[in-house]
């Protein structure tokens, strides 16, 4: 007895449903797997964290690149960092520090108070020496020379853009260039220099993210009021 | 393999855990379970690792292979520092009561592991302001943040793994408090 072809296409749509919904009930079952969710659960928001590159320090020269191109570009700028050397060091980089802020739309820049006993504490007792930097000569230096740069931008009168000291034991260097991050980390005996350099991109319910840009501005709000 | 191949596969890439969760405590004892080299705690009070199960972990550990517990001293000036840091409501602000309370217990922890005759537990009471807590369990390492105003709680728990730069960094990190600072053993306080 032969099919006719009604029935014929009937029974292959069945068939195919019933295959669609195996391979359905398939695929959820491996992807529901205790295995598979465990590997989900252990990694949180892997995907979503938005960690893009780890450089293995501040003296690796790709890292010095993409850092240097993503400051040139940015218009929005956050520093917390110890000292600051690359923006007030000397008369050059103070010129090309102001260029940078008459360019940009938000510049919030904080180093740690040169006569913070959190100064003497993380240079004396968790760096190798480094006389250039804790020589008090030095501190006065950077001090006068944080000044300059920040009677130049109380002049612009921006809400936006305010240069701070903090007084608080540096834990991290922050660097925020629009939606990029840079952290480094104030070790034991250590430069952050020597640090791992962890480069973020801010991405929507990035909890990592939010901690650090959260630390940031705990260290401006508070570095208000260590003034 | 180098590290350079390691970061590569990781695509320079770490997971975290945030804050306590359970996934994060699971994870946390399957390691301890599965410990087979080393482990070593550094903490601002290490409470944590006193719960009846992580105890008994450490107790059984400690007849097979060597573990270290580093805290902050309880008198140390780096901990008022640090508690200047942290949110009013964070525990064991007294030292007083963290000296009743915690130290009392890994007091008897150590006696109850030297008790069983082979144990390789050693806790060191430390004295400089500690920037991040970590716990090293071999091939890994799960490091947490003493960020401003925050908890170690609150910060993400990045696990690293051997073979990356990050890893050798905290690594060495913790190589370096045990070798070059001093400690002091819990026994003497």
């Amino acid at each position: 007895m032969g099919v006719d072809k009604t029935s014929g296409t009937f029974l292959l749509s069945l068939g195919s449903a019933i295959l669609a919904i195996g391979l359905v009930t398939l695929v959820s079952e491996f992807i529901t797997s205790t295995k598979i969710l465990k590997i989900m659960r252990l990694y949180g928001d892997y995907i979503q964290h938005g960690i893009l590159r780890i450089f293995s320090s501040r003296d690796d020269p790709e890292y010095k690149e993409i850092r240097s191109a993503k400051l040139k570009q940015a218009s929005h700028i956050k520093i917390l960092t110890l000292v600051g050397r690359e923006f007030i060091e000397s008369e050059d980089k103070i010129e090309t520090t102001k260029q940078k802020i008459q360019e940009a739309v938000e510049f919030k820049f904080l180093i740690l108070k040169p006569d913070s006993s959190h100064w003497e504490i993380q240079y004396q007792d968790f760096e190798p020496q480094d006389l250039d930097v804790i020589g008090n000569a030095k501190r006065e230096e950077i001090k006068n020379n944080f000044e300059t740069l920040k009677a130049f931008v109380q002049d612009l009168k921006s809400e936006k853009k305010e240069l701070r000291y903090y007084d608080r034991k540096p834990v991290f260097q922050i660097e925020i260039f629009d939606q990029i991050m840079f952290i480094a980390f104030y070790g034991l005996r250590s430069r952050a220099k020597y640090s791992p350099v962890i480069m973020f991109e801010e991405r929507s319910g990035s909890r990592v993210f939010e901690y650090f840009m959260g630390q940031f501005n705990e260290y401006w709000q508070r570095g208000k009021l260590d003034e | 393999m180098s590290n350079q191949t390691t970061n590569k596969l990781l695509f320079n890439n770490v997971p975290y855990f945030f804050g306590i969760s359970r996934f994060s405590y699971e994870h946390f004892l399957s390691l301890l379970n599965s410990a087979s080299k080393e482990i070593t705690f550094l903490g601002l009070t290490c409470g944590f690792y006193l719960s009846k199960s992580i105890r008994e972990i450490i107790i059984r550990k400690s007849q097979q292979i060597p573990i270290k517990i580093l805290i902050l001293h309880p008198q140390s000036k780096h901990r008022i520092a640090r508690y200047e840091l942290e949110p009013a409501e964070a525990e064991y602000h007294n030292a007083n009561y963290f000296k009743e309370t915690v130290i009392k217990q890994y007091r008897n922890l150590k006696y109850r592991c030297d008790k069983l005759g082979n144990s390789q537990l050693e806790i060191y009471l430390y004295d400089f302001t500690p920037v991040f807590g970590l716990e090293f369990i071999d091939d890994i390492i799960r490091v947490r943040l003493y960020g401003y105003m925050k908890r170690g709680t609150d910060s993400p728990i990045f696990v690293l793994s051997r073979g990356t730069d990050i890893f050798d960094y905290f690594k060495d990190q913790i190589r370096s408090i045990c070798k070059n600072t001093r400690l002091m053993p819990i026994e003497n306080i």
